[in-house]
């Protein structure tokens, strides 16, 4: 941009641009009416944007603070706050102490009626977490739900395996006076769950029973259970008869060479040729019958009653009573005749 | 504080909002501006140095930011002068890879004279003594509007929107001469009827009351340089120049 020098003084001089802007730049040797270019122009007269750059820095200096500010809480958040290991005294009251970094109890809880009991009695927060375990023992030995000379399990669940082994060698140092079973896990045990309901043996048998009938009910012959030789050494079962092989019937007829067949005569009856005599008799196989189960009820079939004279159908009437035979049907050609098409007109 | 430095002090304070102090002010302090400056250039400054010109321009910066609070004027005037002098070396380093045209060859015949110009320089000396004849009167007419150049500059727009505001007020009074001739009658600048003939702010027209004072003069008749230089602000089309 140019500027047309309007004013000089000692130190500056005074400029007026294009844009009819006055700005008070260094006088490098100028003269009233020279025009220049590219001046150095005093900072207090250079075009600001519409953030001025007082408000950016007070705005950078405001992120800066929140970031800060953040920074530091969730710093201290992730050092005191947050869980980073669990540890869990007995399977049965399942008492959770979560710990900070520190190692402190941030809170405690228990998803059981007895660990709810101990922990009504006791307030852990805040506390180291060797006193805090040796307080709730104490606690447990006073209501009496341990003894001397049970064992406590204690269950370790931290972050990284070096902080779990420290916990391990801390409790089993510091708390000496118990007898402790400490196991480092990768989950907190889950508390004990109610036991499912279990069927009694009396029961399972009235089931099977009621199983069993239902099937005989169903099947159309009641049998009869067979006797367990076993079990009853006084039944002899009966020998039952030798089943004859179809194969040893077909082997066992004699063979009648081809010449020998008599030839039977015209007239004569046909004969059979004489069977051998040492074909033992097969008995008659008979089916069983199969009598209907008692359950099924037959419906008598509807019978269809007489119809009377009343509802009687006209008889059928003859349309050519005189045996006469009916007009033939006329043949297309005769339409055709009485209304002819263009094509025969032309 | 000592006296000296408590006069000093004092005679900032004065130069501050007078720029004939502040002139003074600077041509009292001129050995101490140059030994700032030979400190940088490690040699004595001459009068055509553009180092000593920036050097007096440091120091009236000085004088405009300086406070009590901030101590001792010199040494805040010394690190002014410093810095200022510091911005100049590495400015001028970028062009450190140019030819200077006044550079002479074994023929002692320097650039310039080989270079062919088309400027005529009779008529640019002849345009600039007309220029300065314009500013002259504008300058006494500005005295008698009770304005000088430098009040003018302090009340310029200095965003981009105000500046239009500006401008679009400009336009309207140079669209409505009654108004420039109600403003040269009564020495005051019709805010009212502006900022409502150009639908801007009256309060963002205040704030630049002096700087409306001197443009309106300049478009009164007299002044067709002056109005020359600044047409893309005066013309009816707002794109021109303001974004520069």
């Amino acid at each position: 941009m140019k500027y047309t020098v309007m004013e000089c003084h000692e130190g500056y001089a005074v400029l007026m641009g294009e844009d009819s802007c006055f700005v008070r730049a260094a006088n490098m040797h100028y003269s009233v009416g020279q025009i220049v270019t590219s001046p150095i122009i005093l900072d207090d007269d250079v075009k600001r944007s519409a953030i001025s750059r007082s408000v950016f820095v007070k705005i950078a200096a405001a992120a800066a603070c929140i970031t800060l500010i953040s920074a530091v809480g969730l710093n201290y958040y992730s050092k005191n706050l947050k869980t980073h290991s669990v540890l869990t005294i007995g399977s049965d009251f399942n008492i959770q102490l979560e710990l900070n970094s520190k190692g402190k109890v941030i809170r405690m809880k228990s998803q059981t009626a007895d660990g709810k009991d101990v922990l009504e009695h006791y307030d852990t927060k805040n506390k180291n977490m060797v006193g805090a375990v040796n307080d709730i023992l104490d606690v447990m030995k006073e209501q009496g739900y341990i003894t001397n000379d049970d064992t406590v399990e204690l269950y370790i669940s931290a972050d990284s395996k070096k902080e779990s082994e420290s916990y391990k060698n801390e409790i089993e140092h510091e708390i000496s006076a118990q007898k402790v079973n400490v196991s480092v896990v990768d989950k907190p045990p889950e508390p004990p769950q109610k036991r499912p309901v279990v069927h009694e043996p009396a029961d399972m048998k009235k089931e099977d029973e009621k199983i069993e009938n239902e099937k005989t009910e169903k099947l159309p012959v009641p049998s009869a259970p067979a006797p367990d030789v076993n079990k009853n050494p006084e039944i002899i079962p009966v020998p039952s008869e030798p089943v004859i092989d179809k194969n040893e019937i077909i082997e066992n007829i004699p063979v009648i060479p081809h010449e020998n067949i008599q030839k039977p005569e015209n007239n004569s009856p046909q004969q059979t040729p004489p069977l051998p005599e040492n074909i033992p008799e097969i008995e008659e196989i008979v089916p069983p019958v199969q009598t209907p189960p008692e359950n099924i009820i037959e419906h008598e079939r509807p019978v269809r009653p007489e119809p009377s004279p009343e509802n009687q159908k006209p008889p059928y009437e003859n349309k050519f009573p005189d045996n006469s035979t009916p007009e033939p049907r006329p043949h297309r050609d005769d339409f055709r005749n009485e209304y002819p098409n263009e094509r025969t007109k032309e | 504080m000592s006296s000296e430095a408590q006069q000093i002090a004092a005679r900032v304070q004065l130069a501050k909002n007078d720029n004939k102090e502040a002139d003074a002010l600077i041509a009292d302090y001129m050995p101490f501006i140059k030994s700032e400056t030979a400190k940088f250039l490690k040699r004595s400054p001459e009068q055509t140095d553009d180092e000593l010109s920036i050097a007096m321009f440091a120091f009236y910066e000085a004088i405009r930011n300086y406070s009590r609070l901030k101590g001792s004027f010199l040494k805040l005037a010394s690190l002014q002068i410093r810095n200022r002098l510091i911005d100049h070396y590495r400015r001028e380093k970028r062009n450190t890879g140019n030819i200077s045209l006044d550079a002479s060859d074994d023929d002692h015949t320097e650039l310039i004279d080989t270079i062919s110009d088309d400027h005529n320089d009779y008529e640019e000396i002849e345009l600039r003594e007309a220029t300065h004849h314009e500013i002259q009167e504008l300058s006494s007419q500005m005295e008698d509007f009770g304005l000088s150049m430098s009040d003018i500059a302090e009340s310029s727009p200095k965003q981009n929107r105000s500046i239009a505001s500006c401008s679009a007020a400009i336009r309207y009074a140079r669209n409505n001469p009654e108004l420039l001739d109600e403003f040269l009658a009564s020495k005051r600048v019709p805010l009212a009827k502006l900022a409502k003939g150009a639908s801007v702010d009256r309060k963002a027209l205040e704030r630049h009351r002096n700087y409306l004072a001197g443009i309106l003069l300049i478009c009164t008749n007299g002044y067709e340089i002056l109005r020359g230089h600044i047409m893309q602000v005066l013309s009816d089309n707002k794109s021109g120049g303001m974004n520069t």
